[in-house]
């Protein structure tokens, strides 16, 4: 059980591969890898075929690049962001705070880019699209308008077909009476 | 006269004195046998004996202990299982 030495954690909350970092003091020898950094019993490691040179007292970077050369991943715990414990408030102090927020000027803008007040969303609001706000149900009639010209356009180039069908028979008759009306 | 449920093994019978003196037949269910090692049958330290509607009451953490195979290996046999790996 030398420095460098590969070694799996056989007891104890975190076991894995760890590799040994310093010379047994009596039972005891420092180690670090996949489990925590601290001083372990020799009993409680199980020695593998790998060895590594590294240095004595390695820094857990060292360790961490010297496992990824043999194909050993270590996952670093990322700590959990803690915030400010919410206080309770009671009473007075309760009534004290909720009319400070319900007081406070509300500045600028508020839930998802709605203005505070009426001149903040007059202002917001662009030329052009006042100009259509003001026309109102006009713009819409107009659209309908313009559909329904569409509309009839469709339908006034589908009758010509139709049409040319029934003037060769009226033609005739046209000058028919024409010639009547001659004599 | 016991209910239909309560006549079955399932319940054991405990006779209970009442403060007037008077003696009543109580019916509870019987709690599980300690849990043992799935090896060797040892039995595992750390596992309570509870039912299943007190088992959801106790915290996750006192149920086993916090160790690979815990609950279900004993000590011995994990550290077996372990170096198998």
């Amino acid at each position: 059980m030398d420095v460098g030495q590969v070694c799996r954690k056989i007891a104890g909350r975190d076991t894995g591969i760890c590799v040994i970092l310093s010379k047994p003091e009596g039972s005891l020898v420092l180690v670090d890898g996949q489990v925590r950094r601290k001083k372990v019993n020799l009993r409680h490691l199980w020695a593998l075929e790998q060895k590594l040179e590294l240095a004595e007292n390695a820094d857990h970077e060292a360790v961490v690049a010297a496992l990824k050369g043999i194909n050993i991943l270590v996952k670093e715990k990322t700590a959990k962001s803690v915030g400010a414990k919410p206080v309770r408030q009671r009473g007075k102090a309760k009534a004290k705070a909720q009319a400070a927020e319900t007081s406070a000027p509300k500045k600028g803008k508020t839930k998802a880019g709605k203005p505070a007040t009426k001149k903040a969303a007059a202002a917001s609001v662009p030329a052009e699209q006042k100009d259509a706000d003001n026309k109102g149900a006009g713009t819409a009639v107009k659209k309908d308008a313009k559909k329904v010209a569409e509309e009839k356009a469709q339908v006034a180039a589908k009758q010509p077909e139709a049409t040319m069908a029934a003037e060769p028979s009226a033609a005739p008759a046209a000058p028919e009476a024409a010639a009547e009306k001659t004599a | 006269m016991p209910t239909r449920a309560q006549r079955s093994g399932h319940y054991r019978k405990t006779k209970v004195r009442l403060p007037g003196g008077s003696t009543e037949t109580h019916y509870t269910p019987h709690r599980p046998k300690q849990a043992t090692c799935g090896t060797c049958g040892a039995k595992l330290h750390g596992v309570p004996r509870a039912l299943p509607a007190e088992i959801k009451r106790i915290a996750k953490s006192s149920l086993r202990p916090t160790r690979a195979y815990g609950g279900t290996l004993c000590s011995k046999c994990s550290r077996e299982a372990l170096k198998a790996l």
